[in-house]
């Protein structure tokens, strides 16, 4: 389904990403691993055409997404749970919600979209008036990840909505994740917490600094590697921070 | 080469860009005076002083990252206060009768040279600066910016609205002219070098720490209020001579000359030339005073027979900004200083290892040691 | 007999100030949009003066209604050509591509339609027609003035928070980026911000030039720094912050004004800005900041209270 070439992302003369190539399957959960600065973000804003990369192409369903604009790509059917979750603060619970339907024309498919995940969320539910910028981390990341799934995408990108979460908050994240997965969805999770994303995904790429794509397999592979390529990726014990 | 001569060298090496730039100033005024125009003397003459002023924006906005829109305010000060002190006693009772008693008792008679009339406005305009600095510094960028508008809008009000003191909206005549181009050259020369001096010194340093990160530059003790402080304080100097300067040679000024007009100029010059390098101040001063008084001539003087309607160089001057930014939205030196010339590097080992050109004997000899057998083999980047 | 003066005063500064509240909500419109200052905008009440001077033959409505179409094209088409091409660029050069607009739009006027005698518009007669309530004289201008810019800002208010593009327009101005990753498409909200902005300083204009009648290439310079200063203090980031700043502003300038000795008349504009540093000063978050948080305490303090007492 989507399809990353020898990626190559510059910011001025530093590569954040050099020559990076992954795949994600319709249906599947992929894990992106790696730690701080490898270029996790860096590869998903350029997915989703925030930025323009140096060198190399994405594929998606066969087209060419590479030099496309953010709201094409959402179009297309890709959408991104950004880093730092960033709700708009200044817009109620409901209207961050709705927000992610405008660029869909049938109103009535978006309005029932709302109401199954006001039951998904009871919480966004019960604060669907307030702002935005008075809900706690938690509930702020569910907000954004349902802000994500109103605009019906068949891709789900995530970066990072587990950072600064309290773990029974990191917990009901990957919930809801394995949740979508089972419902079908095709996801695309980048996270510093490598253990549990193993687990929890069907591939996992783990990422070094630079960009490139150390270790790439299933949980069942990785689990078999030597005892140092584990600590390394932070298999052994906590996760290698 | 004798340790003298090395020394003398690393001293220019280190003073390159105020050593360069002055060149270009001193090789302009030489044009000047030998080509004996009057039109020619004075678009310099503008040259220069607008210089002065850019170069004052540079080393408190440039470093400080602050936007300062009211720095013309103390150039109007320095102007009419300079113009105060020199004037003839007969024409100041004349122009001024009705200046209160406190400060026409030692305002009508008295009669100073340009350089005590220059050094007066520059003092009393760090006086200006220094009164308002209290409040600017300690506000962030964009308080701050509106609080210089402020400044700017203040100073105007008051000069326009106090003619017992000031002449008012009319404009002031009668100021002796004293000011050539030499001694403007000089001046700005003086200037290159303290602001370049400043950019370099610790106080410098820790303004453009501020600039880049303030909330990093404070953890490290820079104290980021006074450092701003100080540095509004010195460019507003500066710009009191300036206008010293100007007063000296135009002779005649209006509250209207120290206003928008000017500071968008001001502004415009060393954004277009880079505003965080002496350079960037110098260059895009020069760039955009060609442009602009090249427009005026063809104004004046007409075009291929035509002659094009006032305000057709304004007009030509904003195009050319805008070009300007569009191509090189980092201004013409992208914030950096006169590169030491390459003829002059060295050409030791080491130095041309960096240059990247590493010569053949040294190559083999680090590919025939023992301990980095594939130091001499570019890496691939292949991940492992 | 004093109080009803001050109120008088007041009345004046009211309507004065809402004008200016008008203004400053373009101005933040814009700014939180697109980082954009733009000091351009003074020019678009200068196109609008111009534009009522010759077509104040037509009759009013006719007058008014070509006044706002030619604004809004001219704003639109400042955003198509001028701003657009530098949109993505730093702030700074972004403040300068609006003042070389600026300048470049006073110089055309300079060469064209502002040379030669000063052009102006007379008021029309009704305006200065007054009433009196409660012993207070109001003119039919002020009336006009309140009414217009009362419903303009409630008008906003309105498409702001009830219209899917007001809800776009706030998300692009909190974070242009997310916005655009939930698929708003960028041009069409800057745009239609350029639009409304238009509207803004259509109605302004209009409200100013039957107030004051004189035209010049530069009318515009001081309408901005008020409502530009004024929206600042109160707060650039949000709208009702810069409405609230620029009300202020305008309120303080016309009270200045009304208050000092008439020789002394001349210093509105320098005590106003001293009141601006001032404030700055006080309140570097803006207005609306400063009174959120005094609201703010003074409540947890009576919260306090209230506690002890049960």
């Amino acid at each position: 389904m989507l399809r990353i070439d020898d990626l190559t992302v510059a910011y001025g003369r530093v590569r954040a990403v050099n020559g990076l190539s992954m795949n994600v399957e319709e249906g599947e959960f992929v894990g992106l691993v790696g730690h701080n600065g490898a270029g996790k973000t860096s590869t998903l804003m350029t997915i989703v055409g925030t930025q323009r990369p140096a060198a190399g192409s994405i594929s998606y369903e066969g087209q060419d997404i590479t030099r496309r604009s953010p709201d094409d790509i959402l179009r297309m059917g890709i959408s991104l749970v950004p880093e730092g979750r960033r709700i708009f603060a200044r817009l109620t619970v409901g209207e961050n919600v709705q927000i992610g339907g405008h660029s869909r024309r049938d109103r009535a498919a978006v309005a029932k979209d709302l109401e199954r995940l006001r039951e998904r969320f009871p919480v966004l539910a019960e604060n669907w008036d307030r702002s935005g910028g008075e809900l706690s981390g938690g509930e702020q990341q569910q907000l954004a990840i349902a802000r994500a799934l109103v605009s019906a995408p068949k891709l789900l990108l995530l970066d990072e909505p587990t950072l600064g979460l309290a773990p029974m908050m990191v917990e009901r994240v990957f919930e809801i994740l394995e949740e979508l997965h089972a419902e079908g969805r095709t996801i695309l999770l980048v996270e510093q917490n490598a253990k549990r994303t193993i687990d929890a995904a069907d591939r996992t790429y783990v990422m070094r600094s630079g960009g490139q794509i150390q270790f790439h397999g299933t949980s069942r592979e990785l689990s078999e590697m030597s005892d140092f390529e584990a600590a390394y990726i932070g298999m052994a014990g906590d996760g290698a921070r | 080469m004798t340790s003298a001569l090395a020394r003398g060298r690393r001293y220019v090496r280190v003073a390159w860009t105020p050593i360069a730039l002055s060149v270009l100033i001193l090789l302009t005024w030489a044009i000047v005076e030998n080509a004996g125009s009057v039109t020619l003397e004075e678009d310099v003459m503008r040259l220069f002083l607008w210089m002065m002023l850019v170069l004052a924006w540079q080393l408190f906005s440039g470093n400080s990252g602050v936007m300062s829109f009211g720095h013309i305010a103390f150039m109007a000060a320095g102007a009419y206060f300079s113009a105060l002190l020199t004037m003839s006693p007969i024409l100041k009772e004349t122009t001024f009768p009705d200046m209160p008693r406190f400060l026409a008792s030692w305002i009508h008679p008295a009669e100073l040279s340009l350089v005590e009339a220059m050094l007066a406005a520059g003092a009393l305009a760090a006086v200006l600066a220094a009164i308002f600095g209290i409040a600017v510094a300690r506000l962030a960028g964009v308080a701050a910016a509106i609080a210089t508008l402020a400044i700017l809008v203040i100073m105007n009000t008051f000069i326009v609205q106090t003619p017992a003191v000031t002449g008012g909206s009319d404009v002031l005549v009668g100021v002796p002219r004293e000011t050539t181009p030499g001694f403007a050259a000089l001046a700005l020369v003086v200037v290159i070098f303290a602001v370049y001096a400043f950019k370099q010194s610790r106080h410098g340093l820790r303004l453009r720490a501020s600039r880049e990160n303030q909330e990093a530059a404070q953890s490290v003790a820079v104290n980021v209020r006074l450092e701003r402080y100080i540095a509004f304080v010195i460019a507003g100097l500066i710009c009191g001579v300036a206008g010293a300067l100007y007063a000296h040679y135009f002779t005649g000024f209006a509250p209207p000359d120290f206003y928008f007009e000017l500071t968008f100029i001001v502004v415009a010059m060393l954004v277009v030339g880079g505003m965080q390098s002496v350079a960037g101040a110098v260059l895009g001063t020069y760039f955009l005073t060609i442009v602009y008084l090249a427009a005026r001539r063809g104004e004046v003087d007409g075009v291929f027979g035509v002659e094009p309607p006032s305000g057709t160089a304004n007009l030509l001057v904003a195009v050319a900004l805008l070009l300007a930014l569009l191509l090189r939205p980092r201004g013409i030196t992208g914030g950096r200083e006169v590169p030491w010339p390459t003829a002059l590097r060295r050409r030791g080992p080491v130095a041309a290892a960096a240059a990247g050109t590493v010569p053949e004997e040294v190559k083999e000899a680090i590919a025939a040691s023992p301990s980095r057998p594939d130091a001499a083999t570019p890496t691939s980047g292949k991940p492992l | 007999m004093i109080a009803a003066i001050d109120l008088q005063v007041g009345v004046d500064a009211v309507s004065f100030g809402a004008l200016f509240a008008v203004m400053a909500l373009g101005l933040a419109l814009l700014f939180g949009v697109m980082g954009l200052m733009n000091f351009a905008y003074g020019e678009l009440i200068m196109v609008g003066g111009y534009t009522m001077y010759y077509t104040r033959d037509f009759g009013a409505l006719p007058m008014v209604v070509i006044t706002i179409a030619v604004v809004v094209l001219v704003a639109v088409l400042m955003e198509l050509f001028a701003f657009r091409p530098v949109r993505h660029a730093a702030p700074l050069t972004l403040l300068i591509t609006s003042f070389a607009v600026s300048f470049g739009l006073q110089q055309a006027a300079f060469m064209t339609v502002a040379r030669g005698r000063q052009k102006g518009v007379e008021p029309y007669p009704w305006l200065t027609d007054q009433h009196h309530i409660a012993g207070l004289r109001l003119s039919n201008l002020d009336v006009l003035t309140l009414l217009v810019a009362g419903g303009l800002l409630v008008g906003m208010t309105m498409l702001l928070k009830r219209t899917t593009i007001g809800i776009q327009l706030r998300a692009s101005t909190e974070d242009y980026q997310m916005a655009q990753l939930v698929g708003i498409r960028g041009n069409r909200v800057i745009s239609f911000a350029f639009a409304i902005t238009g509207l803004l300083a259509a109605a302004v204009c209009i409200l100013f030039v039957l107030r004051t009648g004189s035209l010049s290439a530069q009318m515009g310079v001081t309408p901005l720094l008020i409502a530009f200063v004024g929206g600042a203090i109160g707060g650039l980031g949000s709208l009702t912050g810069a409405a609230l700043g620029g009300f202020t502003l305008g309120v303080v300038v016309n009270t200045i004004q009304s208050s000092l000795p008439v020789d002394l008349s001349g210093y509105t504009l320098m005590f106003a800005f001293l009141f601006v540093i001032v404030v700055l000063v006080i309140a570097p978050n803006g207005l609306l900041d400063l009174t959120r948080r005094v609201w703010a305490a003074a409540t947890t303090r009576l919260g306090v209270l209230d506690r002890r007492a049960a």
